[in-house]
């Protein structure tokens, strides 16, 4: 990748907006476009051709799913741009139909936005390709209780792999997290497989939804 | 043929015969015909009769022998020279010899050479209820109207006996219908059922199958007929009729009183109300008053077609009237409580969802513009101030806690995602939230209205809260059934159970939410076997809650 990601920001809270912006100027990112709503931001992004959208999933004019229409637009027109849907809270609809658009994409809480360092390193792997989904909705299937539980076989280190998985994370991901080798992620991840009786997805896309798949519907 | 007592003997034996009858109660035409073959035999004649007087005459109710002139049933022969028509007229007995042509002969006295009659009044309880009379190819003794009299007495006492278990028949049937009408007031059984019962009940005390009730249109010149028996012919519920002051349902409402008309033939009124009683041949109605917390409401109106209702009629329908008056105010105060309630619970709906985008949309984003100020600020710390640098990181991330923290509260007050997604996405997430395990089955993808989808969301949680909480339950299964025409909720634990709605739990409002849509909630927690909670809700046109 040469020169500055572009992004192109949209959010109808300026106050917000900007602040996102000052913060993405100051990592490097050049900023194409700033949208207060989603008609706006597809003629940023048809004018822009940017690599990234950062959208708020709520804006004007009815104030739900704006943002993630916009995002399914421009997945149509534009394969190739990387979405970055924030939401002020999670909900596994929502990423599932983002995420299941395509890869290049990632559903997180708005919040984030304050953990400056792992927000850039997010949309550094969306614009790579990655997938990325809030480690908040993650937990949440994760933690759901089940009377006959398929999880109860796993150790606490393969619900922390299999947790990471969900999030998106490859298996260098994996192994950078939880400081161990890729080689180590890797025998964890066929045992959870095994155990699970799950079949291993072809790409770490695949991955994360057939995992969100298999938590919610376990 | 000679009279004297002579025939003492046989007339005691006879009359003991009847007496037995009148003991054992047998059915009064069966006593009528035993009376007069006992008469005739007591005479040696076969030409006796009982007869029944009303205002236009007398009719054979009895006959020791029927022939072909004359049978039950057959009119009376009242004329000048008959022995039956001095009672009819004078109320005591009579003779009449040379030539009698006397009931039951008429036509027949000539062929069989009547020549002397004698007729005895039946009096019952002091009115001339009609008369035994017999006649004879001879001449009857002496006195045979004494002798007739101790029969006409036995018969008086028989028929007042009668009359009363009549009358006592009729007042216990009157007072199983009106137990009937209140059971359905009592139980808050629509207003409609309770005027269908009325009118059938009605109908069949009074009206020959011809009964209604009807409520005054807002002008009064017309009323739309609400409840009707079985045999109205050619109306139904809704149809508009209408009146004046021709008819009862129209006296009633000029003077607020309870109305009768007796007429034998009604197509001489103009009215459309009256056209109709014409057709269905309508000789009698009396119609009462519905009065509703002091206002003319409508009318209960009995119809009768062979002969004009009881004169206690008017004073019998008002106990009717009275019930369907407490039926109208209890449903329109039901009413009334369910659209406060309606109002009360959209309101807080309101309200809550205000809340949570105010949170959303505005304190949660300032504390995220707030975080991102603080890291740009902390971005441009110089190097030598670290410790500057790390306390303003550590205010990013309170803010972060703090807008984290924010984000549950709001979840709570509000969830957003049921909007957007719709009722099986928010269980699902409310089972995933939950610390017990949830199954939940829902079984349409389809939106349903909005306030179902609330309500049906709300009584879950609150379910899920009290299983967690206070049921010490293991699992919980939710399930949400779309039926025809309504939506089951259930949510079943296997927990201890004993859970009391009085007890001003989170289940009260439950139920205030759930009724507030014109649903039916019910709760089943008996201790040690678990607590199911069931919630239906109407999906009926108007079962919509639009706030009044």
């Amino acid at each position: 990748m040469s020169g500055s990601l572009r992004v192109a920001l949209a959010d109808d809270d300026v106050l917000l907006r900007e602040g996102i912006a000052s913060l993405l100027v100051r990592h490097g990112f050049a900023v194409v476009g700033q949208s207060g709503d989603a008609s706006d931001l597809l003629t940023v992004v048809r004018a822009e051709q940017p690599d990234l959208v950062i959208v708020d999933i709520r804006m004007p004019p009815t104030h739900t799913l704006e943002g993630l229409d916009a995002a399914r637009i421009i997945r149509s027109e534009s394969p190739s741009i990387g979405l970055v849907v924030l939401s002020a809270h999670v909900e596994l609809e929502q990423a599932t139909d983002l995420i299941g658009q395509g890869e290049r994409s990632a559903y997180l809480l708005k919040s984030r936005v304050n953990d400056v360092d792992d927000f850039v390193e997010t949309l550094y792997r969306v614009a790579n390709g990655g997938t990325f989904v809030d480690p908040a909705l993650v937990q949440e299937l994760v933690s759901a209780r089940r009377v006959h539980d398929p999880l109860d076989a796993l150790s606490p280190r393969e619900r922390e792999v299999l947790a990471l998985m969900a999030e998106g994370r490859s298996n260098a991901g994996i192994g950078h997290q939880l400081f161990v080798s890729e080689g180590t992620v890797e025998k964890h991840v066929r045992s959870i497989l095994m155990k699970l009786d799950v079949v291993e997805a072809r790409d770490d896309h695949r991955r994360v939804l057939a995992v969100l798949a298999y938590l919610e519907a376990r | 043929m000679t009279g004297g007592r002579g025939f003492i003997g046989d007339e005691l034996s006879a009359l003991r015969r009847v007496a037995t009858l009148v003991a054992q109660g047998v059915p009064a035409a069966d006593l009528f015909h035993a009376v007069s073959e006992e008469v005739g035999r007591v005479f040696g004649e076969d030409l006796a009769a009982v007869m029944k007087f009303d205002d236009d005459g007398a009719t054979i109710v009895g006959l020791a022998k029927d022939f072909d002139e004359v049978t039950v049933g057959t009119p009376g022969d009242l004329g000048d020279r008959t022995a039956t028509g001095a009672v009819y007229r004078t109320g005591r007995s009579a003779r009449v010899d040379r030539g009698a042509s006397d009931p039951p002969l008429g036509a027949l006295a000539g062929r069989v050479g009547v020549v002397s009659s004698v007729s005895s009044p039946i009096v019952v309880d002091g009115r001339l209820w009609g008369a035994v009379t017999v006649a004879g190819r001879d001449r009857l003794p002496r006195d045979a109207e004494e002798q007739l009299a101790d029969f006409t007495e036995l018969l008086a006492t028989a028929i007042a006996n009668a009359e009363s278990r009549d009358a006592l028949e009729r007042l216990a049937e009157e007072q199983a219908a009106l137990r009937r009408v209140a059971t359905l007031v009592a139980r808050g059984d629509p207003a409609e059922s309770v005027f269908m019962a009325v009118s059938e009940e009605v109908a069949e005390l009074f009206g020959e199958g011809l009964a209604a009730v009807c409520r005054f249109d807002a002008d009064r010149s017309a009323v739309t007929f609400v409840g009707i028996a079985n045999d109205l012919e050619g109306l139904e519920v809704g149809t508009h009729v209408e009146v004046t002051e021709e008819t009862p349902a129209g006296m009633v409402y000029v003077t607020g009183r309870p109305a009768r008309l007796d007429l034998a033939d009604w197509s001489t009124l103009s009215s459309a109300m009256g056209r109709i009683a014409s057709q269905l041949q309508v000789v009698s109605s009396v119609a009462s008053p519905i009065i509703v917390e002091g206002r003319l409401w409508g009318v209960v109106s009995a119809l009768g077609r062979t002969k004009p209702l009881p004169p206690d009629t008017p004073r019998r329908l008002e106990r009717f009237s009275e019930l369907i008056a407490m039926a109208i105010a209890n449903s329109e105060s039901k009413t009334a409580l369910a659209a406060s309630r309606r109002r009360i619970v959209t309101a807080s709906d309101d309200a809550r969802r205000r809340i949570e985008r105010n949170l959303h949309d505005g304190t949660q984003q300032r504390l995220v513009s707030l975080g991102l100020s603080i890291r740009a600020a902390e971005a441009d710390v110089p190097p030598e101030l670290g410790s500057l640098r790390s306390q303003l990181s550590k205010i990013a991330t309170g803010i972060a806690e703090a807008a984290a923290e924010l984000q549950e509260i709001s979840r709570g007050i509000h969830p957003a995602n049921l909007a957007q997604n719709g009722i099986g996405a928010a269980l699902r997430t409310l089972a995933r939230r939950s610390p017990i395990p949830v199954d939940v089955e829902v079984s349409t993808d389809t939106r349903l209205p909005e306030p179902v989808e609330v309500a049906a969301y709300y009584a879950a949680s609150e379910a899920l809260t009290n299983a967690a909480k206070h049921a010490r339950a293991t699992r919980v299964d939710v399930s949400l059934r779309w039926r025809d025409d309504d939506v089951l909720l259930s949510i079943n634990d296997d927990g201890i159970g004993g859970a009391d709605p009085a007890s001003g739990s989170g289940l009260v409002g439950l139920i205030d939410r759930v009724t507030a849509l014109g649903g039916a909630f019910d709760i089943q927690s008996v201790p040690g076997a678990g607590t199911r909670i069931t919630a239906e809700f109407p999906l009926t046109p108007g079962s919509d809650a639009q706030p009044d």
